[in-house]
């Protein structure tokens, strides 16, 4: 189910949110807890009821491995249960995300054949493995712990961040669902939750579906792409990401707020970093913090040494497998790996301890962000070489229409690019650089939200825009993760 | 509590307000509503136009006329006078064959059409032209993906009032009829706004046949529009697009696009049985601006010939609207 449909609106979370308060009111609270649970998982069949099985038995496990790691005192016998728990979980996930992959590529090196298998990626696995695997790491370590089934449930599945997260910890959730508060109507937190709901919605309907149309035109013959066309097309896969991942966020963490849940932040104005490091610290913040956490600081401590240099190999490694758990295509190894070597050349740089002009700084952060975003989109590399040859004017070079019609009695060739369409992606993408600078951003707007009369006002008309715009409903792009 | 209520009261009133403006002007004119007596609604895109046209049609039409803007300029009532049978042009502009399928559909759930007469473009088979995104925004496009097909409801909630483009073309309407720049660009029956006699030089336009190559896809999707037709007993008449004398010999002179208009009548034949040949260099003798607009757009007269020799299935005794048959 999405977000931005009118069923969802409409139907499902009145009724999800009503019902869970309902028995709340009534003392109900284990009630209230598996009303809670089954909505989410309605919310996550509705889609494709066979994705349902596999969550499941997922949950099931990692309840069952959990709380034999809570009960047992050997430690050894703990050890063999962790490493297998966690290879049960990336199993599960190599096999519905990466098993395509790896059949293809020993076809194409080895002289064996062999036939894709007919597996349907279930939507959100990533994100829901990804929980798991962090609340298994941490109950290992002896950090977390939960031994009834309908709260460990209730945490993996909650629906605002079951399908794209943000990535939640337990002792980030789980005690606010124990709070007396978080069972009772906030009214606060509701005139938030809306709120901020309604900016994600906006981000999503009026700015990324409107870009997305021409993020498609442009990769759909890429090698036809001329100079200005090609920028288009780039930056508008950027906003588009940006708008689409940020405002599902917002939604997410405004509809936790309806529930009284506070969802961690997931973004921070990531394109005002002025370095790599920076802009990882603002883009999916959860996955960062996952990154660091669970990839990164367990990788030092494999090294033989604790290096300088060795921390670098490991933080390329990282972020390497922070870009394949992206997709399973090459172009997601080479986004991560670009970006696993930018920030290893950023650490070499601060290390020598020269300064930048922040301006110079943030183009260059802003330009390779940019361009690795096209390496992310395209489908094979030969497409981001056009796209970027496009935007090098290596597929030519035409003058838009706009306004210098002085041009074509000159003789000069005139591009088909910017019809009154692309006038609109322009306006689009000049807007997204301004909401990007200037505006406030979401954790910003919630940091000073006052529930004044006229932003009810505002944020109401914001909110029937978004309800006339919700014909061409589309997907999240994260969804593909 | 303010704010939750103000809200609530503030959407639903907005919304309550949007809606009735938009019913009040009724911009796709789906409900006959015309409160401020505007001269015209038409503000759509061709395929919105035409679409809802055919949806919401009072007479019942027994041929239709599928083209891409070549063929804008067929007019009805030459079909009529040579057949008896009601007609309606549904040629859009900048068609592919994903258009016609989805518009084969279309006709054949909302009318019982006895005669079907399709010019097809050169370009529309190349793989490399791409298909127009207005179409993937248009109603057509259910079509093409064979949903959705059931009989428009007569209810009054129609989704497609529900949108921020109905907003938009709300104001477009009163803004076409207030300003007084009335353009009726769709008249009845789906033939096109009156023009002035063109006199100018005839332009080559529209030469697009970049990295011709013929799309499978696209040949599929023209042979199961023949499918529909056979299956539902309709007669299907089928015909190349004449260009100029100047756009017909640059492709001429072009041995790969010259190869792929020879490809491109022997795939037709191959898919319909028997086509008419409109795009070769006999096309001399109508060289003019009497028969055409520009080289891609032939006039009323061109198609008064064209439709003679096609309805009256006689074979030309020079190469232009010559039978073509496997």
């Amino acid at each position: 189910m999405l977000f931005n449909s009118y069923f969802f609106i409409f139907i499902f979370l009145p009724v999800a949110w009503l019902g869970y308060f309902a028995l709340n009111k009534y003392k109900m609270v284990d009630l209230a807890k598996s009303w809670l649970l089954g909505c989410s998982l309605f919310f996550y069949g509705y889609y494709n009821p066979s994705y349902l099985p596999l969550i499941l038995v997922s949950i099931l496990v990692n309840h069952a491995i959990t709380t034999q790691l809570q009960n047992d005192k050997n430690e050894r016998h703990k050890t063999s249960l962790f490493y297998f728990s966690l290879c049960f979980n990336l199993g599960l996930l190599g096999y519905f995300k990466y098993m395509n992959f790896f059949l293809d590529n020993f076809s194409a090196l080895t002289t064996i054949h062999l036939e894709p298998l007919k597996i349907i990626l279930p939507l959100g696995i990533s994100f829901y493995t990804l929980q798991q695997v962090a609340y298994l790491i941490d109950v290992y370590q002896g950090v977390a712990g939960e031994k009834r089934f309908i709260d460990y449930a209730l945490f993996v599945t909650f629906f605002p961040y079951l399908l794209s997260g943000p990535i939640g910890h337990y002792s980030e959730i789980m005690p606010q669902f124990e709070s007396l508060r978080a069972k009772v109507f906030n009214y606060r937190n509701v005139a938030l939750g809306l709120f901020v709901f309604t900016i994600g919605l906006s981000k999503k309907v009026l700015i990324a579906d409107t870009l997305s149309g021409w993020v498609s035109d442009g990769y759909l013959h890429p090698e036809k792409l001329h100079f200005f066309h090609a920028w288009g097309t780039s930056l508008s896969y950027t906003f588009q990401l940006y708008f689409d991942f940020s405002g599902y966020s917002d939604m997410a963490i405004g509809l936790g707020l309806l529930f009284n849940i506070k969802i961690p932040q997931n973004f921070n104005s990531p394109f005002r970093a002025g370095n790599i490091n920076d802009f990882w610290a603002r883009w999916h913040m959860t996955l960062s913090l996952f990154i660091r956490t669970y990839i990164f600081t367990p990788l030092v401590k494999c090294m033989p040494k604790t290096t300088f240099g060795y921390s670098m190999i490991a933080m390329f490694l990282a972020m390497t497998i922070a870009g394949i758990w992206h997709g399973a295509a090459w172009t997601f190894v080479i986004y991560g790996m670009l970006h696993g070597l930018a920030i290893v050349i950023h650490y070499y740089w601060k290390k020598r301890k020269k300064k930048v002009n922040y301006f110079l700084a943030w183009l260059v952060t802003f330009n390779f962000v940019n361009f690795t975003f096209i390496i992310f989109r395209s489908r094979t590399l030969t497409e981001a070489k056009h796209v970027v040859m496009g935007m090098l004017g290596l597929q030519g070079f035409q003058f838009p229409k706009m306004g210098i019609s002085f041009i074509n009695k000159l003789g000069a060739k005139m591009g088909p690019y910017m019809s009154n369409d692309q006038n609109l992606q322009l306006i689009i993408i000049i807007v997204s650089f301004i909401l990007i600078f200037k505006a406030q951003n979401t954790s910003e707007l919630q940091e000073s939200f006052k529930p004044r009369k006229r932003l009810a006002v505002l944020t109401a008309c914001m909110f029937v825009i978004c309800l006339f715009g919700l014909n061409r409903v589309s997907e999240f792009i994260y969804f593909n993760f | 509590m303010h704010f939750i209520r103000i809200f609530f009261l503030t959407s639903a009133l907005i919304t309550a307000l949007l809606l009735g403006f938009i019913y009040s002007i009724d911009p796709y004119d789906k409900y006959g509503i015309n409160v401020f007596r505007f001269e015209t609604k038409a503000v759509a895109m061709a395929r919105e136009n035409k679409f809802n046209m055919v949806d919401h049609a009072k007479k019942n039409y027994e041929a239709f006329v599928i083209g891409s803007s070549a063929a804008h300029r067929l007019h009805t009532d030459d079909v009529e006078a040579l057949t008896g049978f009601k007609t309606f042009n549904y040629a859009v502009q900048h068609t592919t064959p994903e258009d016609y399928l989805a518009i084969t559909r279309h006709i054949l759930a909302r009318a019982k059409p006895k005669l079907i007469l399709f010019q097809m473009d050169l370009y529309g088979l190349n793989e490399n032209f791409k298909t127009d995104t207005r179409f993937y925004t248009s109603p057509l496009k259910a079509y093409l993906d064979n949903k959705n097909q059931g009989k428009p409801e007569n209810s009054w909630f129609d989704s497609d009032y529900f949108t921020i483009g109905a907003i938009n073309d709300s104001f477009k309407v009163i803004w076409v009829n207030v300003t007084g720049t009335v353009k009726h660009l769709y008249l009845d029956d789906g033939n096109y706004q009156k023009e002035k006699p063109y006199t100018g030089p005839l332009l080559v336009t529209q030469y697009s046949y970049e990295n011709y190559k013929l799309s499978d896809k696209r040949i599929q999707l023209l042979t199961e529009m023949k499918r529909l037709c056979d299956e539902k007993s309709v007669r299907l008449l089928v015909w190349t697009a004449p260009y100029s004398l100047e756009h017909i010999q640059r492709i001429m002179s072009d041995e790969k696009v010259s190869h792929a208009l020879k490809e491109f009548k022997d795939v037709l034949v191959e898919i319909f049985g028997e086509i008419y040949d409109f795009t070769n260099t006999d096309v001399a003798k109508f060289n003019s601006v009497t028969y055409f607009r520009d080289s891609s757009h032939p006039e009323r007269e061109l198609f008064k010939v064209i439709l003679n020799q096609v309805l009256n299935n006689s074979d030309s005794t020079d190469q232009f609207g010559k039978k073509l048959k496997p």
